[in-house]
């Protein structure tokens, strides 16, 4: 220790005090920097497994898809599916639900009809909010021509709501693209 | 460190001081997370996995944390660790992420975290902390599942996800819904002091009864001396 802190205890306290909290803050986030950059790759493939995953269960084993670029505003992303020789589009929409966004990929055949809906990521309720995410719940919205044909769930109104408009959302964007006909929508 | 006092530790992390039920703190992620027994034992888990880590963790720098900074040091240890379980949780357990999520980052303000690493960790040795904050983290964990169970059995007629009471049974939402924590809770609490209390007098009884006996074998000694 230096003589001049000695002499001086309490600027070698608060010298102490700022270093000691100085040196935690740093190591943690030294720390959490290797665990992100440890665990970035899995968790990509995860969000990109759970896409696979979700056009997988809509349609079936041996869909292809391809992401599009040139997105229009709104959408996170476009993708073109083709299954048994049809053509369908999906787009990856974000609509605020009760707890943050819910990340929400809707399907449609090129006439504009809802060819499939699931929720890739949210921050809904547990328990709550969460059963407007239930595969019976979603299963509903196939072959409808828009979102308000189906009823929403009693105790999760703000969820399905925001379920509900990020399918008219979808939809939107997708017509305003010329992608599919907007005559599905009943406009 | 004797066998016993580690088996008092647990005893009274889990029972006599039980965080929720005696000592009524995290009553946050307890009233959000239970409304499903899987979400309860993901949460119990998560945080006893927090607490015990930030137990040792503080327990090996106290002696280097000035007073006057260690709750920011504190919060700032606690919050790494809950950002790495939510960072390994997202790569490793993606489905229990999923239905976790928004409650994860909410561990970092959990009191139970904060009171032992506080009361406890910051005062003594590297292993009673961790007993301690394993013991604690257990109790959480089965107060957490204990009201789980109740509110998923009249919520949804379920357990753990299992059709118990029947597809006729009519679920009463309420206990999924936010009143329905408060509800069970209140009545749990209640029940706990119910026998908390009954044990008390049992012992006082028996207490009074000992007491009893010694003045009349007293007594009835210098009786005989007389």
């Amino acid at each position: 220790m230096p003589d001049v802190l000695k002499k001086n205890k309490t600027l070698f306290q608060s010298v102490k005090m700022v270093l000691v909290l100085f040196l935690t803050t740093a190591l943690t986030a030294g720390v959490l920097s290797s665990v992100n950059s440890l665990t970035k790759d899995k968790i990509e493939e995860n969000l990109g497994g759970e896409i696979r995953k979700s056009f997988v269960e809509m349609f079936g084993e041996g869909i292809e898809y391809q992401a599009l670029g040139d997105l229009p505003a709104g959408a996170e992303a476009i993708y073109e599916i083709t299954y048994n020789g049809k053509t369908y589009y999906c787009v990856s929409v974000n609509s605020s639900g009760f707890g943050g966004d819910i990340n929400i990929l809707a399907t449609f055949d090129k006439g504009g009809r809802i060819a499939g809906v699931s929720v890739v990521s949210h921050s809904e309720t547990p328990g709550i909010g969460t059963n407007v995410f239930e595969d019976s719940y979603l299963a509903k919205f196939r072959g409808k021509a828009t979102a308000d044909e189906v009823d929403a769930i009693s105790g999760a109104t703000v969820s399905s709501k925001a379920l509900k408009s990020g399918i008219s959302t979808a939809f939107d964007i997708l017509a305003g693209a010329g992608m599919i006909s907007s005559g599905g929508e009943g406009k | 460190m004797t066998l016993s006092g580690i088996a008092k530790q647990f005893r009274s992390g889990i029972l006599d001081n039980n965080p929720v039920l005696i000592q009524l703190l995290g009553m946050c992620p307890t009233l959000a997370t239970t409304t499903s027994v899987a979400n309860a034992i993901g949460m119990g888990l998560a945080a006893t996995a927090v607490l015990t880590c930030s137990n040792i963790l503080i327990s090996l720098l106290r002696k280097f944390i000035p007073k006057q900074v260690r709750i920011a040091v504190f919060i700032v240890i606690i919050s790494g660790f809950v950002t790495a379980v939510e960072l390994l949780m997202k790569a490793y357990f993606f489905e229990l992420y999923g239905a976790l999520g928004l409650f994860i980052p909410l561990i970092v303000v959990n009191c139970i975290i904060l009171a032992r690493a506080e009361a406890f960790a910051s005062k003594n040795p590297v292993l009673p902390s961790a007993i301690d904050g394993l013991a604690s983290g257990i109790g959480f964990t089965s107060a957490l599942v204990v009201i789980a169970s109740v509110r998923e059995l009249l919520g949804n007629g379920t357990f753990l996800g299992l059709e118990v009471l029947g597809k006729n049974y009519p679920d009463a939402v309420v206990f999924i819904l936010p009143a329905g924590a408060f509800l069970t809770l209140g009545f749990i609490v209640a029940l706990v002091q119910m026998l908390k209390n009954k044990a008390d007098n049992k012992k006082c009884e028996k207490e009074a009864v000992a007491e009893a006996l010694e003045k009349a074998a007293t007594a009835a000694g210098e009786e005989v001396q007389a």
